[in-house]
């Protein structure tokens, strides 16, 4: 008998593109194919991510143009609190909107892509509405640890942290009292503690919030799957290898500025860098006014702009190295599974998620993270080293499969279906 | 100048009668009036200039004498007080404005002047006239009573002349502003200032209760207990409690009921719940939340009842009908409440896990002495908050300070491993039998802070022979400062009366 499972997400990579709810629509995409799994999205609609307002007035949901198995939430009327990650006060989006629409779709999983923009309380209502049916959420990033954006990275300096507490979390926000940083990391946890099984891609993430207190037999340590792309031909390219490109969300912690600066420092050294940018408009002005200037002086840059994701392997054939210079620590970035899949080396940050999935020496190269004249180095390597280029791509693992992915997935999925039979039945 | 007139307001009005007494008689509007009168009626500026006015000092102040007891006879109010205000103002002989001390005259100012009741006032101020002594020091009300404050009064440290103290009025008086202080001194010189009332009376009073100068015991006994005494009975007597709408139906018999005061952060019960919604035993209890300011009485409801729809915990609502702070609203709370063991709870406090209301109910259940029980409170970053209270100064409270136990250690620390008696708990989190509680008087309401409240009860329990426990497999969160007023102004006051109250009283365990 088909299953269902629903999705929920924070956007939809049709309103604006970015990688957790890209990976999360190509899940959806996939599991459609198939004839056990009847998947349904649901994603958080109008602003920040879209102007656009719900269609249909007094229905907070509505489908997406029309598909029967993806619909758009629209919180209209609430006010998210970033504080605390949820709509307070107002909860009326959840115990009747959501509330409605789990009892008219009575899914037998509901997997958590996001709470951003659509709050934690969903969790709570998924439970209340349907207490038997088991909860999945992905761990994207840092988000309920860190009230920086999830990144943890501290906001004086904007180095990295290892370890959140109130005390050290009002260090970052002097305005918020440690008390309030310790209701708000119950208050996520309370919320948290509904869930049956976390995903962490890396096991950067996993660790960490093991450490944050999240028993380490609930996450499941699974890697994002991709959609494999269509062959891209002869991906080998001649020598020189001094074509760079950088891809992705354009954030003051993906590190552009970082590339840009190494670049600076290379001077007449300075290979060619392609930035495939999005996202930029989205940022504070200084940050934004800081990366224009810096693309303006920097030489051998060319601005390429946004691309669409299933565009990506074409973008990154057409470079030789990718580069991935967070500042943050990365989860499991989709853009070095891309570059991978592309056949191109990626020169990374050594920390974190990023010194997890790429092997120095191996398929990649690391420089010390945030540090210019470092990665000015390693590039200098890259283009000048013979046979590095070749030799790394020859390192390159097989990138994990969506159909691999899924498979893991609907395994766990069915694994709790069945853990939950089993304590109906007792 | 016989036959005529004037509405001192629209209830009283004033009728020259020469054969009178002051000359001059006041009629309620209720009864009729004379075809005489009513051709003698003119407005009240008129009546004066053409009447009083022109009489000598001595009888103009016993007009004024005799008019301000009129609130008295026919019951105060607004426009009684602005008549006999303009009165007052046109018929009293006025003395030199006083000017700052700098221009080397003689200076009175009174820099606080708080309502207490409708009789009785405290006022802080200073009258100085360069070392000379004061000989008479007035207060006169907006209505025209003259009230001596010498002998009421005592010296405040403030400045040289500075005085504080409770007075009374012989009749009461509603007026906000126009108030008048005269004082005259030994030199000869007079001058007056004038002043209004000024809000929050505790928050000067708490403040003079915790100067400590030659008089300060004199000050404290003769003008700041009788001062928190009369707001506290005048608290209790205007403060009721009123049943908001609640949220779902709590159990008919509940277990515990939890009685939990809000003060300013309304959205903190946002928080209780999300860690109550995990622990079956909140399932068995009544969860009244009351709240201590009324005007957030609609956004409790509304918070409520969006909370209930997510969590479906069943929450009663209450509310007063006047500002009460954290311990009345206990006071208050505990009255309403239907269990008979009841758990009062800071709003700022959450529990570490479930299972610790079974915790600190099982003293109870094994040990008939045992009347109620107190947790192992801890702040944010681990450390103990407190684990019970104790006396700093050996083992009785005499003069001492009231100090959280082993506050500051860490949670493990193994001296908070003890369970035990304690000689005293506050009310952040105090599980007592409802019995019991009522045998020991309840809850007092005169100190403001819940520790000191706390440990006036558990004094007033250990007279009954029952004993507070310390369970430190309870452990809860606190997270004091967000739910409540600072309290350190109120302290100096609630050690002075606890010292005043439990001197004599015999050690206890601690």
């Amino acid at each position: 008998m088909t299953k269902r499972v629903l999705q929920i997400c924070h956007n939809h990579p049709q309103v604006r593109p970015g990688g957790a709810e890209v990976y999360a629509h190509e899940l959806h995409r996939h599991l459609r194919r198939g004839e056990e799994w009847e998947p349904i999205f649901l994603a958080r609609s109008g602003p920040p991510h879209s102007p656009e307002g719900a269609p249909h007035p007094g229905a907070r949901i509505s489908p997406m143009e029309g598909a029967a198995d993806e619909y758009l939430l629209y919180p209209e009327g609430h006010d998210f609190d970033w504080m605390f990650g949820t709509m307070r006060r107002r909860k009326d989006l959840y115990t009747e909107d959501l509330r409605r629409f789990l009892q008219a779709l009575r899914p037998d999983v509901v997997h958590f892509q996001h709470t951003l923009f659509v709050g934690y309380d969903a969790i709570r209502e998924v439970r209340r509405t349907l207490p038997g049916t088991p909860i999945v959420y992905t761990l994207h990033e840092f988000l309920p640890i860190c009230h920086n954006k999830g990144q943890m990275v501290r906001t004086m300096d904007r180095s990295l942290c290892n370890e959140a507490s109130p005390r050290r979390c009002a260090e970052c926000f002097p305005d918020v009292s440690p008390d309030e940083f310790f209701l708000r990391q119950r208050y996520i946890r309370a919320q948290l503690d509904l869930v049956d099984l976390f995903v962490a891609p890396s096991a950067t993430l996993r660790e960490r919030f093991v450490e944050w207190g999240i028993p380490r037999e609930r996450i499941l340590l699974e890697d994002y799957g991709r959609i494999e792309a269509p062959p891209l031909g002869e991906t080998e390219r001649p020598e020189p290898h001094d074509t760079l490109g950088i891809f992705g969300q354009v954030n003051p912690y993906k590190g552009i500025d970082v590339l840009l600066r190494a670049m600076a420092a290379l001077g007449d050294e300075a290979p060619r860098l392609r930035v495939h940018g999005a996202n930029l408009d989205l940022q504070e002005h200084s940050f934004r006014d800081e990366i224009l200037k810096l693309l303006e002086a920097t030489k051998g840059v060319t601005s390429v702009g946004p691309y669409p994701p299933e565009r990506a392997g074409e973008m990154m054939a057409a470079v030789d190295w990718v580069v991935v210079p967070s500042v943050w620590w990365e989860n499991s970035p989709l853009v070095i599974q891309e570059a991978f899949a592309a056949g191109r080396p990626v020169i990374c940050s050594d920390v974190g998620g990023m010194a997890e999935k790429v092997r120095d020496g191996v398929d990649g190269l690391h420089f010390r993270v945030g540090d210019p004249d470092s990665l000015a180095a390693t590039i200098r390597r890259a283009v000048t080293e013979p046979g590095l280029w070749r030799r790394l791509r020859e390192g390159i693992p097989p990138v994990h499969s969506m159909a691999e992915h899924a498979e893991v997935l609907t395994a766990a999925y069915e694994s709790l279906i069945g853990a939950q039979r089993r304590a109906v039945v007792a | 100048m016989s036959g005529r007139a004037a509405w001192l307001c629209d209830e009283v009005l004033l009728v020259s009668e020469p054969e009178a007494e002051a000359g001059i008689v006041a009629l309620p509007a209720s009864e009729p009036l004379g075809a005489e009168v009513e051709e003698g009626l003119t407005d009240l500026t008129t009546f004066l200039r053409e009447g009083p006015a022109g009489w000598d000092a001595e009888a103009r102040t016993r007009l004024l004498d005799r008019l301000a007891s009129l609130g008295g006879e026919l019951g105060t109010s607004p426009a009684l007080s602005e008549g006999l205000r303009r009165v007052r103002d046109a018929l009293r002989e006025r003395q030199p404005l006083s000017l700052s001390d700098r221009l080397g005259g003689m200076v009175l100012g009174i820099e606080r002047l708080h309502r207490i009741d409708e009789r009785s006032f405290y006022v802080r101020g200073r009258a100085w006239d360069g070392g000379a002594e004061i000989t008479r020091l007035k207060a006169i009300t907006p209505e025209g009573e003259r009230v001596d404050l010498r002998g009421s009064v005592s010296p405040h440290p403030a400045a040289a002349g500075g005085f504080a103290g409770l007075f009374e009025t012989a009749f009461p008086t509603c007026g906000l502003e126009h108030w008048v202080f005269e004082a005259t001194s030994a030199s000869g010189r007079a001058v007056e200032t004038p002043a209004s009332l000024s809000p929050d009376p505790l928050r000067t009073i708490f403040a003079d209760a915790g100067l400590e100068f030659a008089g300060a015991e004199a000050l404290r006994e003769r003008q700041i207990h009788p001062a928190v005494a009369r707001l506290g009975e005048q608290r209790r007597s205007e403060t009721e409690i009123v049943e908001l709408a609640g949220c779902g139906e709590a159990p008919e018999a509940p277990a515990f009921s939890l009685v939990i005061p809000l003060q300013r952060r309304v959205d903190l019960i946002e928080h209780q719940i999300a860690q109550f919604a995990a622990d079956p035993e909140i399932g068995e209890c009544e969860l009244l939340y009351v709240l201590g300011e009324p005007d957030q009485g609609d956004a409790l409801e509304e918070i409520a009842a969006e909370l209930f729809a997510l969590y479906g915990l069943p929450l009663r609502l209450a509310t007063v009908t006047a500002p009460a702070g954290l311990p009345s609203a206990c006071r208050l709370g505990a009255a309403a409440a239907r269990a008979e063991r009841l758990v009062f709870l800071g709003s700022d406090v959450l529990p570490d896990r479930p299972g610790w209301l079974s915790a600190m109910a099982a003293p109870l259940d094994a040990d008939p002495l045992v009347a109620g029980t107190t947790p192992k409170l801890l702040y944010a970053d681990e450390a103990i908050d407190q684990a019970g209270l104790e006396y700093a100064e050996g083992a009785t409270a005499t003069g001492g300070r009231l100090r959280r136990r082993l506050r500051g250690m860490h949670r493990d620390a193994a001296a908070a491993a003890a369970a035990g008696p304690v000689a005293a708990a506050g009310l952040a989190c105090l599980l007592i039998e409802a019995a019991a509680l009522e045998s020991a008087g309840g809850l007092d309401g005169e100190y403001g802070l819940p520790e000191y409240e706390g440990s006036d009860l558990s004094r007033r329990l250990a007279e009954t022979g029952r004993q507070l426990h310390y369970v430190p497999e309870a452990e809860l969160y606190r997270l004091e400062g967000l739910g409540a007023e600072p309290e350190a102004l109120a302290e100096p006051y609630a050690r002075w009366l606890h010292a005043r109250r439990w001197a004599e009283a015999p050690e206890v365990v601690g």
